[in-house]
């Protein structure tokens, strides 16, 4: 059995391979009055990799200023840690710097 | 309640009526774990599986429904370590005693947190109530309400105490 490829299928995957390596992609992170304070600090730190006063500051700005941008990354792993931020509660988006 | 942490292991002793609430809570969780996001209250599903990041991602709706499909794996994977606390408040002792080793302690977090934001949601609970503090204000809000505030403010002392035994000096 022979298999063919499809131009437009291969020109779409093409596309899509090149928008997850596309730079500078922040994660943002938006307050909320439910969330624990010591939580997203907890959280910044298991997903993030953040030290706790690289987390509380960020936390803190979260809290204080609404949002926080916790990181620039490929848009592949901006979209990572949203999902891995959102899974613990938190509300998370991602958008181009 | 009591919270120790011991060879890796976080302890937490409760009275008869503390095991009973958080037997309660961890069946509630058990239950809205098992539903399809699609079968939740729209205002619990809004905070569970709030498709807002995926939006400003710009992904198509196709991938939006294969990201809340995966984030309900995740919860549906919390929910075996949910039936067994569940099952642990449930044997008779006194006090009740809950062990959760400390590298579920992220998982159990989280378990807890989505029950806080559940109440929040469906109760229409927004920072001026999370932030009652008089008599006055408390006498305001339903019965309802009430209760949904107290479930959320148990379950923050819990989460609190947690985070203190994984975390020294916090905040």
């Amino acid at each position: 059995m022979s298999t063919q490829v499809l131009p437009g299928k291969v020109e779409v995957i093409e596309e899509k391979s090149e928008e997850s390596f596309e730079k500078n992609w922040g994660v943002i992170v938006w307050n909320d009055p439910v969330n624990l304070m010591n939580y997203v600090v907890h959280i910044f730190m298991k997903v993030l990799g953040f030290s706790k006063e690289k987390a509380t500051v960020h936390m803190l700005e979260v809290h204080y200023k609404g949002k926080s941008c916790v990181a620039i990354e490929s848009r592949e792993k901006a979209e990572l840690y949203q999902q891995q931020i959102q899974k613990f509660g938190l509300i998370v988006t991602i958008q181009q710097i | 309640m009591q919270f120790s942490l011991q060879n890796g292991t976080i302890i937490i002793e409760l009275h008869e009526i503390e095991a009973q609430v958080l037997c309660h809570i961890l069946s509630l969780i058990c239950k809205n774990y098992e539903t399809r996001p699609e079968e939740m209250d729209p205002r619990a599903r809004a905070v569970w599986y709030s498709s807002r990041g995926c939006r400003s991602a710009g992904m198509s709706e196709e991938e939006i429904d294969a990201w809340i499909d995966s984030l309900h794996e995740y919860k549906s994977e919390n929910l075996e370590l949910c039936r067994k606390l569940r099952m642990d408040l449930e044997v008779p002792a006194e006090p009740r005693v809950l062990k959760i080793p400390s590298e579920y302690a992220s998982e159990f977090l989280s378990i807890l947190n989505d029950h806080r934001l559940f109440l929040a949601a469906v109760h229409d609970i927004d920072e001026s109530k999370m932030e009652i503090s008089s008599q006055e204000e408390v006498l305001q809000l339903s019965f309802v309400q009430f209760k949904a505030l107290r479930e959320i403010d148990f379950l923050a002392e819990i989460m609190e105490r947690i985070l203190k035994l994984i975390t020294p000096n916090r905040l």
